[in-house]
């Protein structure tokens, strides 16, 4: 087996195809503000300053996937919920735009490239792709469309409008649909090579089945199968603990499923003899303990168990945290990570 | 009470009849029902709710239903009312506005006769601290959805020693990326998964029961 870079290395994984060791995903997120050196607003609304600080990340770390983004809010903002910015902190929504139900129907599609911050990270990505070429794969996230209501109006709010107001809910739904499949075009044209795509609702200890089925599923679909790029390298991204896998993994044009396997009913282990040969995991490092008390030792030992639990086969594993790691993470736990995957998870 | 209005109390919850609660509430007193019965009724729907809830038979969306009728019912009441089980303080922390954890579990303590004195969301830490000491708080409850505050969680009871009041007051957190290991880490006496957990939880650290982790598989 050739070597590979960090680039092909996780497109075998997420296609099934050998791979010469298991690729690693830092989760980096708004951390990028601080391995570039950036303040909070700096690095949220320039592309120039993400760019750097995703690549002063890459620097220090070694990843194989990044994921070029500062907070969840870029598209939000472009519909008018207004933003904080805190040093130190990723971005937080302040006030949302949706106050009562009938604002959902007030909703307008958005142009990526001049609402909100959808342009931050679409210029990040093309920047960084000129600088490193096709050797590191580029995932921003995007918020599926249930998850963007959540970003427009209260959470709380949201979900009682799944009963209350349905229809005036799917009316936002669709805004929000068709506005989510125009920034993936334009990501895709900066240089992704997929989105890392967060239906982050979808997990029964927030939703049913059927209301996901019903406000989440049917967009996510045609989010994902509406975008002009169908290369299938999508990561979806679940912050549930009991994630709808068999309905995510049937998705059209996803390639990987992201979840908080640690903190889950759902380990690796189990989804692999499950879904193993249908998606590509992307998990298996505790960012909420293991990454922030454990140490250097418990990270390597994390990273070998899970490559013993998911990666027999000797692809279709990503090694990840389950959501984005606390800005505060030590960069050398991160780069413990990646030598352990190269310790363990080599194949020859 | 008679059985039509038991009933209509326990119907509104259960099924989320939204529309109607307030009006029930405001009936209710008029016809000289006292809260303690009224909260009797709620209990009874809330605890089948909450099963159907662990069973996964509905999710948040008719959990929240079921506490926003449950509030409006009690809302002609609110003045009055006193819960006797305890007395607790909760927020979410500094730079975190997420409280739809936090809402449940303050819905959820008040039905179980809880007093509880509700600081909202992006709530100051000594804000925690002094309330609860002002109150004369039994636990203090702090929740965070983001890892980026999670440490905040430690600096409460750092303050919490400073002000005197560690060993008498219960220190318990909450929020989706906690784990009962990281609880047990920074020294929370306890831990729970979710809103109907933190009512148990609740209750055993009443009792003086320390460190004290109501999660389920897998937390």
């Amino acid at each position: 087996m050739t070597t590979k870079n960090s680039q092909q290395r996780v497109h075998d994984a997420i296609k099934h195809r050998p791979v010469d060791r298991v690729p690693v995903s830092g989760m980096a997120w708004f951390i990028g503000a601080r391995a570039g050196g950036f303040g909070t607003k700096e690095y949220a609304t320039t592309g120039e300053k993400m760019a750097k600080g995703q690549l002063a990340f890459l620097e220090k770390t070694g990843v194989d996937l990044l994921h070029p983004m500062s907070d969840v809010g870029q598209m939000a903002s472009g519909w008018g919920t207004v933003m904080r910015y805190t040093e130190g902190l990723a971005p937080m929504m302040d006030d949302f735009a949706i106050r009562e139900p009938e604002d959902w129907e007030k909703m307008e599609v958005l142009d990526p490239m001049k609402d909100g911050r959808m342009h931050v990270p679409i210029q990040a990505i093309s920047m960084m792709r000129q600088k490193i070429g096709q050797t590191v794969s580029l995932m921003p996230y995007v918020p599926s469309p249930l998850t963007s209501t959540t970003h427009v109006r209260a959470m709380e709010n949201v979900l009682m409008d799944i009963i209350l107001e349905p229809e005036a809910l799917k009316k936002g739904l669709k805004i929000i649909a068709d506005t989510t499949i125009e920034y993936g075009n334009r990501i895709f044209e900066a240089g992704a090579d997929g989105l890392l795509y967060a239906p982050t609702r979808a997990s029964a200890e927030i939703v049913t089945l059927d209301q996901y089925q019903e406000f989440g599923a049917v967009y996510d679909k045609q989010v994902l199968g509406g975008m002009d790029n169908q290369d299938g390298f999508n990561i979806l991204h679940v912050c549930g603990v009991e994630p709808f896998f068999e309905t995510l993994s049937n998705f059209p044009n996803t390639g990987g499923i992201n979840w908080w396997d640690r903190g889950s009913n759902l380990k690796i282990k189990e989804a692999k003899q499950k879904w193993g040969k249908k998606v590509c995991l992307v998990a298996g490092m505790d960012q909420t303990t293991t990454l922030m008390i454990g140490s250097m030792d418990d990270i390597s030992n994390e990273v070998k168990d899970t490559i013993s639990q998911g990666f027999g086969d000797g692809t279709g594993l990503i090694i990840a945290p389950g959501c984005e790691i606390s800005p505060n993470t030590d960069f050398e736990k991160i780069r413990v990570m990646v030598r352990a995957a190269e310790k363990y998870g080599r194949r020859a | 009470m008679k059985d039509e209005q038991y009933k209509r109390i326990y119907d509104c919850v259960v099924n989320g009849k939204a529309s109607e609660a307030q009006k029930i509430g405001e009936e209710m007193k008029a016809a000289g029902i006292d809260s303690k019965a009224i909260g009797l009724v709620l209990i009874d729907a809330m605890n089948l709710v909450g099963h159907r809830y662990r069973e996964r038979e509905i999710a948040l969306p008719q959990l929240i239903l079921a506490t926003h009728c449950f509030k409006k019912i009690l809302l002609p009441y609110t003045a009055d009312s006193r819960g006797s089980e305890g007395v607790v303080v909760i927020g979410t922390v500094k730079n975190d506005i997420h409280d739809i954890g936090k809402n449940l579990v303050v819905s959820m303590l008040q039905v179980y006769n809880y007093t509880v004195y509700d600081l909202g969301k992006d709530v100051p830490l000594e804000k925690f601290v002094s309330e609860a000491k002002k109150v004369n708080a039994d636990i203090l409850g702090a929740g965070t959805l983001l890892t980026a505050t999670m440490p905040e969680l430690i600096e409460i009871i750092n303050m919490m020693k400073e002000a005197g009041i560690r060993e008498k007051v219960k220190f318990a957190v909450g929020g989706a990326p906690l784990t009962t290991t990281y609880a047990k880490h920074i020294g929370a006496d306890g831990y729970a998964a979710d809103a109907i957990l933190a009512v148990e939880m609740a209750n055993h650290l009443k009792k003086g029961e320390q460190n004290y982790q109501a999660a389920r598989q897998g937390r």
